[in-house]
């Protein structure tokens, strides 16, 4: 919990920096393109251009590799799952064989290249994401939601959620914390009825937190409108700058065949 | 050469499962283009008519947005209970889906709605999932979890069995039924169009039901039932403790 807690928060894209000064709707432009050309690419040089180049700049902003490595372990590992069972189920030529608790497996070179375009396409757009959630904040990824026109009911329960997320990480700690010191957790069954009974505080405490929020909230004049008060700023000259190198950077790449409907 | 691989299948097997286990979603860049569109054509109208229902709520009910958005916290939270997996003792923990819980709090639509927000977060901040995948997850984890845990939920409550069991069946189901739509969603990606239909769809039913019996056989399965149990200690302690809370949200009669 204490993992999540640091590397779900957004205190990175709180800085000020070069990246997090640049126009939420831009980044969300780059990083949309970005994404649509790495899963069109058909070969390994497109997702890898994206690899090495959010890597630069979330290097341009001191953003560690330890952090990065933490958010890359689980996909990594999901990535080199694909692999296999790309491996196993595509292709002809057969590199390995043999069976496992009788049944027959098949290694094929063809899945497996396959599997390592996946690998790398999959490393691409998770560090892609990796570069908008390093530099965007969620209010404004919600500001630009707005902008375009996504249901403004969805955008407000986001806001909620985000907002209070931390909040019930922070009182779970505290409370796993005394069910722990009660020796909640020494066996497999006491473990699970421990994490029943802080579920059922977690559910407690959120709808009881709702009704005050509710009432704090209608006592500042809320009436189930906006909950979000930031404002995007006009796009300026740099910011078209950047939309139209995208576009030309689309042109070019799909001219050049690097990308195929599949 | 049989030995190595069976040797590298075990070692692998053992260290990929509990990884994977820890967010069964399927990650960014897996999806090619055309089950990316198909995925999201899939769940829209579940998030249309989710988004309706909350809407609805929102101007009948004072207070309904806030409610969703802190229980749909409570339940991103939860979901992320480090769960130890009994068969690989000290070895992994997994995490339960969550969706059950929700779906049978705040209805299967409102679900879908929460599920899809919660994927948004944790695709962009856990890097699990991803925003081109968020189709099947949403599919996988909000409408197959939200519905069969709702119904899983209805069910056993209309056999009048104790809240415990009602939980518990919510929780094993929506499990079980997030799994077997990830299990389609990486099954689909060996179907073949070159292939003659039957034959494709026969690869990809293969596909499927290994990874779901792997699955199911190694870290997920234990997972179903420890969530389940969990749901069930949840609810049972919700309805002990502050009994109007369910009957408010309508999880029990009054």
């Amino acid at each position: 919990m204490e993992i999540l807690k640091h590397v779900v928060m957004d205190h990175f894209a709180h800085r000020n920096n070069w990246l997090t000064n640049i126009e939420v709707r831009v980044k969300l432009f780059y990083i949309g393109i970005g994404l649509l050309l790495n899963i069109l690419s058909n070969g390994i040089i497109i997702p890898l251009v994206f690899l090495v180049t959010s890597l630069i700049l979330l290097k341009t902003i001191k953003i560690s590799f330890l952090n990065l490595g933490l958010r890359m372990i689980v996909p990594l590992f999901f990535g080199v799952f694909i692999m296999l069972i790309m491996g196993l189920h595509k292709g002809e030529t057969v590199m390995l064989s043999g069976s496992f608790l009788g049944y027959e497996l098949a290694l094929k070179k063809e899945g497996l290249l396959i599997g390592l375009l996946l690998f790398t396409k999959m490393v691409g757009g998770v560090m892609l994401l990796l570069l908008l959630s390093f530099t965007t904040t969620i209010s404004k990824i919600c500001m630009a939601a707005r902008w375009m026109k996504i249901p403004e009911t969805i955008i407000e329960v986001l806001s909620f959620v985000y907002r209070y997320l931390f909040l019930l990480i922070e009182e779970t700690e505290t409370m796993m914390s005394s069910q722990k010191s009660r020796l909640g957790y020494v066996t497999w069954f006491k473990t699970i009825k421990s994490f029943g009974n802080l579920g059922g505080v977690l559910l407690i405490r959120s709808i009881v937190r709702a009704e005050n929020v509710h009432t704090a909230m209608t006592s500042r004049g809320y009436n189930g409108g906006r909950v979000l008060t930031i404002h995007l700023t006009p796009l300026v000259k740099n910011d078209y700058a950047i939309l139209l190198s995208c576009g030309v950077l689309l042109a070019f790449l799909s001219y050049f065949g690097f990308f195929v409907y599949s | 050469m049989r030995i190595i691989l069976s040797g590298i299948i075990v070692v692998l097997t053992l260290l990929l499962l509990p990884q994977v286990a820890h967010a069964m979603h399927i990650t960014e860049g897996i999806l090619p283009p055309k089950w990316a569109i198909f995925w999201v054509v899939m769940i829209m109208p579940f998030v249309v008519v989710g988004t309706l229902k909350l809407k609805k709520n929102k101007k009948e009910v004072p207070g309904f947005l806030p409610l969703v958005g802190l229980v749909g916290a409570a339940v991103f939270v939860f979901s992320c209970f480090p769960i130890p997996v009994v068969g690989l003792n000290g070895m992994a923990t997994a995490h339960p889906a969550g969706t059950g819980m929700s779906a049978m709090l705040l209805g299967p639509f409102v679900s879908v709605v929460i599920a899809g927000i919660a994927l948004f977060i944790q695709a962009l901040f856990l890097a699990h999932g991803g925003l081109t995948t968020l189709g099947v997850n949403i599919f996988s984890m909000g409408v197959l979890g939200s519905f069969s845990g709702y119904f899983a939920f209805r069910i056993v409550q209309r056999m009048g069995l104790r809240l415990f069991w009602c939980g518990f069946a919510a929780g094993v189901v929506s499990d079980l039924f997030t799994y077997m739509g990830t299990s389609i969603g990486l099954g689909l990606l060996v179907f073949e169009g070159g292939e003659s239909l039957p034959i494709a769809i026969m690869h990809s039913a293969k596909a499927m039901l290994e990874i779901f019996v792997v699955f199911i056989a190694t870290s997920q399965g234990p997972l179903c039932v420890a969530e389940g149990i969990v749901v069930g200690f949840a609810i049972s302690y919700v309805y002990k403790v502050r009994p109007g809370i369910l009957q408010s949200l309508k999880v029990v009669k009054v």
